[in-house]
């Protein structure tokens, strides 16, 4: 209706002002949202329609009905996504009282029975609308219910007695004063109350709620990675993808994994062989040595990559690796890599000798050198622009537990398409690779694998993804609870959690930063859990200016805990050390500061009753200056 | 006895006594017309005799049928693989190259994650691969869960994966527990594709031939173009070129 400027932040509109939300609009008091115009957003669509498909599953299915399949992709055309541009909305609810008198009913017979449009009652006294709408666990909102007129003698002056209590408020009549009825319980017949028990309970009528309160309206909205569409697809399909991932992910390869395929492609393509072919023939027979003719038939003879490819297939065969076709963890590593803006501590140090701060580049300098030659850390990087999103799917009533509630997918658009509101984000991570070389030497020192130590970190890697093939499988997978697996999977996991113990050097809290774990590639991304549109740059200042203190004291509280040495002879794992309150991607699960410092392994793991003789950052600790 | 030659009486197989003993014509002679090798004139037809000399040659081999066993712990038994009917799918997966069927009514994520492996890599060879389950259909079901793994990981790849379901309001209980490759052959047996069947419980099956992964395949196409089962879902392909 309006068009009375009246903004809000792209956030806030996902959790407060979508479609069959009420809000208080600044100048036409109580209004329900009836629709949210959207604009085009770049998101993952698979990575939404998965976090989806997540989010629903946790609905009884006769709970989550009104959602097409999104796993099925003939189904996702029944979406629309899109991030919210404009929205539009009603004054509602339309039921108003006098706050003189108390006569009170829709506001359109309110009118009819002598109250002015301009919202004063006969008696003169403002009409207000009525902060109470009825809702239900199904979704169903209804304004309350009023009765048709007041008593007999004064059919026009029915008053509503409002103390603020459900249970004690009345329909009446203002002139008799004559008691007319109590709120009415309106019954519902919905999939929600299929599922209760037979009999007469409260939970199968509409309860009367004020519009303010939280829980009329909740929005469900899910997070999810955003990586860049394309990849997946087109790097898992190319030839030769997994060497030459594996050679971007080992750092065999400088040149972007994308650049390389597409290169490599071209070159087989027929139409431009046949052009080059010809024009390259051509010269030849007027210049035969000429560097063009030269340089197109060494690069006939060795396309790009073809050195790394030969490389990791012959690393590979070393190994007696297993190839395999690539899986999403390679893809991912390999778009963080090739499709996000990076810094390293180097690119931090030339930056700040450019700024005259030789004391800080030396510092950040010689943290890079403690991470690696101390902490094991191979490379410690600043993701600018970690791709993030939240979509908002659909709304409950009444409560947020699946287990009693229905979801419902917003209303249609005018093409009956079903909308789902999504931000997309960049905001800052932190991304640790371990080095292999001291991964696999920790694993031989505390006896989880066996063999004779590698020689290079190439090798190292060859080595890991042969011996070690639990690290790349997914849960339930025949390898996965491998004990080196397991074990790689608890140190990578734990150093997540301990370096998370001191994240308050960047200005945000332990429960504003997520992680995101990637075994295979022996990395962990801490990122700022922020969805709005601008940076904070608190985990990029860290990095820039503080590294090394944060290094440090990450090794040194890392070691304690308030219920040592109870919780070191357990393993070395509880809410006073390594747990944590949000954001945790497995629960709290392998976890154990025995593979940092060594000691006793958490029961019930799968390395249990395996004391840990050298902890990842034996050396470390021991070099770690005094607290 | 030539393919196309016309036969008109048991005598015409008088050689057959040399190889079945007195009679051996006339049992010969009973035997084609049993499994329809005769045409209308007495014609020798091609196809039914392959039938027929397959048939044969299946009973001499019926002895040779190969079980595969998942055994519980604690029932050790001396040349019996206690993981033999898992290690069997997983061959039958790997040895495929054109398309996989697969049928049990019960999935879930540790059984899937048996097979896992074999899937996305019968997937990235580019086979088709066909999952008939029940309750696929829910979100939240213990089969969605199973699946959902290999979907995700299967999106990208060359093969494609279809997963079926029965309807709730179907008629048919879908029983069967069956893996098919390539219509060449097949595991047919008591294990649903769940963690405690292909590691824990006591199960059997038997690897079956080209004749039977025929008619499996046959009967599972017609189940579904009957609309017994539903898709649920079809991941797409992956893309081969570049643009």
């Amino acid at each position: 209706m309006a068009s009375k400027e009246f903004t809000r932040g792209a956030t806030q509109i996902l959790f407060r002002h979508l479609p069959e939300a009420i809000f208080e609009h600044d100048d036409y008091g109580l209004c329900k949202v009836t629709q949210v115009a959207l604009r085009e957003v770049e998101v993952n669509k698979d990575a939404l329609f998965d976090a989806v498909a997540d989010a629903l599953a946790m609905w009884p299915p006769a709970f989550a009905t009104k959602y097409p399949d999104p796993r099925d992709p003939a189904q996702r055309g029944h979406y629309t996504v899109g991030a919210p541009r404009e929205v539009r909305f009603t004054p509602y609810p339309q039921v108003f009282r006098c706050r003189t008198c108390s006569r009170a009913g829709q506001f359109t017979q309110l009118i009819k029975r002598g109250a002015s449009v301009t919202g004063r009652c006969v008696c003169g006294g403002r009409l207000n609308q009525l902060r109470y709408v009825q809702a239900h666990n199904c979704g169903r909102m209804e304004e309350i219910f009023v009765p048709p007129q007041a008593c007999a003698h004064h059919p026009n002056d029915l008053a509503f007695y409002d103390p603020g209590r459900v249970k004690q408020a009345r329909w009446y009549c203002a002139m008799c004063r004559a008691d007319l009825q109590a709120l009415r319980m309106t019954p519902c017949k919905c999939a929600y109350n299929q599922s209760l028990p037979p009999g007469r309970q409260p939970e199968k009528f509409l309860r009367v709620v004020p519009t303010a309160d939280p829980s009329l309206y909740v929005p469900h909205p899910v997070a999810f990675i955003n990586f860049p569409e394309d990849a997946q697809g087109r790097l898992r399909a190319a030839p030769d993808a997994l060497q030459l991932m594996l050679a971007r992910t080992w750092d065999m390869m400088t040149d972007k994994v994308h650049d390389v395929v597409q290169e490599r492609a071209n070159r087989v393509k027929p139409e431009d062989a046949d052009t080059m072919a010809q024009m390259v023939e051509a010269l030849r027979k007027v210049d035969p040595t000429n560097k063009l003719v030269q340089d197109y038939d060494a690069k006939k003879k060795q396309p790009k990559g073809q050195a790394e490819v030969d490389r990791v297939n012959q690393l590979l065969a070393a190994a007696k690796a297993q190839v395999e076709p690539p899986r999403r963890w390679l893809v991912e590593h390999t778009t963080l890599l090739d499709r996000t803006d990076l810094s390293t501590p180097a690119d931090v140090a030339a930056m700040l000798r450019r700024a005259g701060d030789e004391a800080g580049a030396a510092d950040i300098e010689q943290g890079q050198r403690n991470a690696e030659e101390l902490l094991g850390i191979a490379n410690i990087r600043v993701i600018n622009d970690f791709p993030l999103a939240l979509c908002a799917y659909g709304y409950t009533r009444t409560t947020r537990d699946p287990q009693r509630t229905v979801i419902n997918p917003f209303p249609m658009d005018d093409r009956g398409q079903l909308p789902i509101y999504a931000l997309a984000n960049e905001t800052e991570a932190l991304w640790f690779q371990l080095d292999p070389l001291r991964v696999f030497r920790w694993l031989l020192d505390n006896g989880l694998a066996g063999g004779s130590p590698p020689s290079t970190r190439e090798e190292a890697w060859a080595r890991l993804y042969a011996e070690v093939p639990g690290l790349r499988q997914a849960a339930h997978e025949p390898m996965h609870g491998q004990t080196e697996a397991v074990a790689v999977r608890t140190l990578l996991h734990t150093l997540s959690h301990l370096f998370l113990r001191r994240i308050e050097w960047s200005g945000f809290a332990p429960s504003s930063v997520g992680e995101y774990l990637i075994p295979a590639s022996l990395s962990f991304i801490l990122y700022a859990n922020r969805y709005a549109e601008t940076k904070i740059g608190g985990l990029t200042t860290l990095f820039e200016q503080r590294l090394n203190t944060w290094l440090w004291d990450a090794v040194q509280s890392g070691h304690e805990c308030v219920y040592d040495p109870l919780c070191s002879d357990d393993g070395g794992s509880c809410a006073g050390c390594t747990h944590r309150e949000h954001n945790c991607v497995s629960f709290n699960r392998e976890l154990s500061r025995a593979t940092v410092y060594g000691g006793p392994t958490p029961q019930q793991s799968a390395f249990e009753g395996h004391a840990l003789p050298r902890g990842y950052w034996h050396d470390a600790w021991k070099a770690a200056p005094e607290a | 006895m030539r393919v196309g030659e016309r036969l008109s009486s048991p005598e015409e197989l008088f050689w057959a006594t040399s190889l079945l003993g007195p009679g051996g014509e006339r049992l010969l002679w009973d035997a084609l017309l049993e499994s329809l090798c005769l045409g209308p004139e007495g014609k020798l037809l091609a196809r039914p005799l392959a039938d027929f000399l397959c048939a044969v040659w299946d009973e001499q081999l019926e002895a040779a049928v190969a079980l595969m066993w998942t055994l519980p712990e604690l029932l050790a038994v001396p040349g019996v693989d206690a993981t033999g009917y898992a290690k069997g799918v997983r061959a039958l997966i790997r040895g495929a190259s054109e398309r996989l069927t697969l049928l049990a009514p019960y999935l879930e994520v540790e059984g899937m994650g048996q097979l896992q492996g074999e899937l996305l890599a019968a997937l990235a060879r580019g086979l088709s691969v066909v999952l008939v389950t029940q309750d696929a259909n829910s979100l939240g079901s213990w089969a969605s869960d199973a699946v959902e793994p290999l979907r995700r990981e299967a999106r990208g790849l060359s093969g494609s994966l279809r997963v079926y379901t029965t309807l709730a309001t179907a008629p048919v209980l879908l029983h069967s527990k069956l893996v098919v490759a390539d219509g060449a052959s097949a595991v047919l047996g008591s294990a649903n594709l769940t963690g405690n069947a292909l590691l824990r419980n006591l199960e059997t099956g038997v690897v079956v031939g080209a004749r039977q992964a025929v008619e499996i395949e046959r009967v599972i196409h017609a189940a579904i173009e009957l609309g017994l089962v539903r898709l649920v879902f079809e991941t797409a392909a992956g893309e081969q070129g570049w643009d």
